[in-house]
C-alpha cells in the first residue's frame, strides 16, 4: 500500500508540492502523532538565526536538537530544540485535539467518518480529521493580496499571507479503544506506521525540490519566520480541519466566476 | 542516538567552530578516533557502511540495520547546484539522518532497553556496501541523493523488520587468534574487510558497569566478546571535565584529538579502540595513534585488563550464582 501521496501542482505559475500522509490513531494519540510528524518536517525546514554582514552576505547560527519521548506512542522523535517554536506548533496541535474531541462528543457537528478498517477488534470509529503544515513565502508584488493556498482543494480558506510552496496534509482516522491491551497494541502499531511515514518524509524532502532562495537582508521576513530568538524556520502555517467546513468560503476568483455564470445564465 | 540516552543540544545564534552543516551535534571522541584509525582513506571517499548489530550474552549476533553512505566523483560535468546550495542540501540530508535514526524498529525496540544481561547494540564500519543480510522482511530506503558538479552523495538505509534469529547468522568478525591478528598489516589488509565490532552503548565511567569480580572464561568465549570502549566524550567542553586521569596529557601531544574535537583527555581511552580487545597490538594507520601507544608503559598494559575482557567477564558474571558473587565481595572487603 502506498503510504504517502506526493503531487506537484502549478498555482499561479508556481509549483506547490502537496504531500498527503494518512494515519490511523487512537484518539489519545493525536497529539503525539501530529507533533512527531510536524516536528520532523520542521527540523528539515528550519535554519539557525541569520547574521548579515552585508546586504547579501550572511552567516548562520546552528540548530540544536532534542529527543522527545511520546506519551501515548512507543517511540521517540527529534525536534528543533527551540521552546518558542515548540510552543507555537504545540498550541495549534492542542487546539486541533480539542476540536476533534469536541466533534466526537457532540452529536450535532457533522464529521467525516474513517474510511479505513478498525485497527483492533473492538475499536470504535470516531471521525476522520485533517491537519496541514504549509510553507509559504510572502509575495510583495502580488497586487490582489495573494489568493494562493487551497489547503488541498477541500474548500478551506486560502492562505492570505502569500504563496505556498510546500504543503503536508495529515489525514487522521481516529478511533477509540476501551481496553488497556488494545491501547498497548495501538501504541506499537502507530509507532510502526509513523516510523514508516517519517522515513517517507525524509526520502521526499531530500529530492532536489524547490525551496525559496536564500534571501537578502531585506527579504528575510518574506521567507523565514523571524519571531523566534533561537531559530528561523521557513514561514509556515498550520491549518486545522477537524470537521468539514460548514460553508464553502469562496475566493475572490471563485466568487467572480460564480457571478459571471449567473449573469450568463440570465 | 544508539547510546539510548536522550540527546539535547542548544540552538546557537552564532555557530561555533565545531558546528558543521548548521547543526549542533556533539561528537563522540572515541567514535571519531575509531573511524580515523580504522578507515583507510580518511575522510572516506567511496562507500562507507555503518552497521548496527544486536548482541546477546550468549554470543548471538543479529544485524539490525545498516547505513550506507556513498560519495562518488562525477565523471561528467553535471549541472549541479552551487557550493553553498550543496552545503545546504547536505545539512538537510544530515537532518534526515538524525530524524530517521529514531524511526527504525531498532530504535523503538532495542536502543533504550540495552543492558549487559539481555543485549547490547554494537556497531562496525567498513568501506564497502557489503552489509549483512537483514532477513527476509528487510526494508530499504534511499534517504537522500545529492547530485552536484563536485560529486554525488547518497545515503541509504537497510533495516530488519523480522526480529528473529535466523540460521546461519553472521558472527562478529573478531580476531580468532592473537598471533593471526598481529600479522595483519593495514597496508595489505583487504579493503573489504570490516573493522571489528564496537559497542554502541558505552558506560559513562570506566569503573562503571563493566566491573567484574571474576576473570574466568575461555579464549573461545573471548573471541565473541564485544569490544567496549570505556568512557564517553562529548564535546571539547565536556572533555575538560573528564573523570579520567590526565597523566598522559604531557606525553601525548594530541595530534588526533586536536584534529577531531579536542577531546584530548580521552586519548588514554582510545587505547581500547586501537588495541583490539584481546590485548593484541593491531597497528592501524594513524600516526597519532602510534604516538599514543608508545607513550603507554608496557607494564601498565599488562597490568590493566583490556576493556573488552572486562565486559566479556561481566557477561559471564551475570550467569554466576549469587553465592559466588557474595564470596568475591567478601574477599574484596
Amino acid at each position: 500500500m502506498k503510504s504517502a501521496i506526493y503531487t506537484e501542482i502549478m498555482v499561479y505559475g508556481m509549483n506547490v508540492r502537496q504531500n498527503e500522509l494518512r494515519l490511523t490513531v487512537e484518539i489519545r494519540q493525536i497529539t503525539d502523532a501530529v507533533e512527531c510528524i510536524f516536528h520532523s518536517i520542521l527540523l528539515h525546514r528550519a535554519l539557525g538565526r541569520f547574521h548579515y554582514n552585508t546586504d547579501k552576505e550572511f552567516s548562520l547560527g546552528s540548530i540544536g536538537i532534542k529527543d522527545v519521548n511520546c506519551k501515548q506512542i512507543d517511540m521517540t522523535y527529534v525536534r528543533v530544540n527551540s521552546t518558542e517554536l515548540a510552543m507555537c506548533v504545540d498550541e495549534d496541535i492542542r487546539q486541533f485535539k480539542y476540536e476533534v474531541e469536541e466533534a466526537t462528543c457532540s452529536g450535532s457537528i457533522p464529521r467525516r467518518t474513517p474510511t479505513v478498517g478498525s485497527p483492533t477488534e473492538t475499536a470504535v470509529p470516531l471521525l476522520s480529521a485533517q491537519i496541514g503544515l504549509q510553507f509559504y513565502t510572502k509575495n510583495r508584488r502580488q497586487s490582489m493580496g495573494a489568493v494562493v493556498g487551497s489547503f488541498f482543494g477541500t474548500g478551506s480558506t486560502p492562505l492570505d499571507e502569500g504563496l505556498v510552496w510546500e504543503e503536508w496534509k495529515l489525514i487522521l482516522d481516529v478511533f477509540r479503544v476501551e481496553s488497556i491491551d488494545e491501547l498497548q497494541k495501538m501504541r506499537q502499531r502507530v509507532a510502526d506506521d509513523i516510523g514508516e511515514k517519517v522515513l517517507d518524509v525524509c526520502a521526499h524532502v531530500n529530492h532536489n525540490h524547490y525551496t525559496p532562495k536564500m534571501p537578502s537582508k531585506n527579504e528575510i521576513p518574506d521567507i523565514f519566520e523571524t519571531r523566534f530568538s533561537d531559530c528561523q524556520p521557513y514561514l509556515f502555517k498550520i491549518r486545522r480541519q477537524a470537521v468539514p467546513p460548514m460553508a464553502l468560503k469562496q475566493t475572490f476568483t471563485q466568487a467572480a466566476l460564480s457571478r459571471w455564470k449567473d449573469i450568463l445564465a440570465v | 542516538s544508539r547510546l539510548g540516552e536522550e540527546i539535547e543540544s542548544k540552538c546557537m545564534t552564532v555557530a561555533e567552530g565545531q558546528d558543521w552543516f548548521n547543526m549542533r551535534i556533539d561528537e563522540l571522541g572515541e567514535i571519531s578516533a575509531y573511524l580515523k584509525s580504522n578507515i583507510q582513506n580518511y575522510p572516506p571517499f567511496g562507500t562507507l557502511t555503518l552497521e548496527f548489530l544486536l548482541y546477546t550474552p550468549s554470543g548471538q549476533c543479529l544485524p539490525l540495520e545498516s547505513w550506507v553512505l556513498s560519495a562518488t566523483k562525477t565523471t561528467e560535468k553535471e549541472d549541479g547546484c552551487p557550493l553553498n546550495e550543496l552545503y545546504h542540501q547536505m545539512s538537510t540530508l544530515l537532518r534526515s539522518a538524525v530524524v530517521s535514526s529514531r524511526m527504525t524498529p531498532m530504535h523503538r525496540l532495542y536502543v533504550k532497553k540495552q543492558n549487559l544481561e539481555s543485549f547490547i547494540i554494537m556497531y562496525r564500519v567498513f568501506e564497502n556496501d557489503d552489509s549483512s543480510d537483514m532477513g527476509k522482511d528487510k526494508k530499504s530506503r534511499k534517504i537522500g541523493e545529492l547530485v552536484s558538479q563536485y560529486g554525488n552523495i547518497t545515503l541509504e538505509l537497510h533495516y530488519r523488520t523480522s526480529m528473529h534469529f535466523e540460521e546461519p547468522e553472521i558472527a562478529p568478525e573478531t580476531p580468532t587468534d592473537e598471533n593471526d591478528v598481529e600479522k595483519i598489516d593495514v597496508k595489505t589488509e583487504s579493503p573489504t574487510r570490516p573493522v571489528p565490532i564496537v559497542d554502541a552503548k558505552k558506560p559513562r565511567r570506566a569503573s562503571g558497569s563493566v566491573e567484574s569480580p571474576n576473570s574466568g572464561g575461555t579464549s573461545a568465549s573471548r573471541e565473541a566478546a564485544p569490544r567496549f570502549i570505556l568512557g564517553q566524550s562529548t564535546s571539547s567542553e565536556d572533555s575538560r571535565h573528564s573523570d579520567f586521569p590526565h597523566s598522559y596529557e604531557e606525553d601525548h601531544k594530541p595530534c588526533l584529538a586536536d584534529l577531531r574535537n579536542h577531546s584530548f583527555p580521552f586519548v588514554n581511552l582510545l587505547q581500547s579502540a586501537y588495541n583490539p580487545a584481546n590485548g593484541t597490538k593491531k597497528n592501524y594507520s594513524s600516526t597519532s595513534l602510534n604516538t599514543t601507544q608508545k607513550a603507554v608503559p608496557e607494564e601498565e598494559e599488562n597490568v590493566e585488563k583490556p576493556a573488552v575482557e572486562k565486559v566479556a567477564e561481566s557477561f559471564r558474571a551475570a550467569k554466576i550464582s549469587e553465592a559466588v558473587l557474595e564470596e568475591d565481595e567478601e574477599e574484596e572487603e
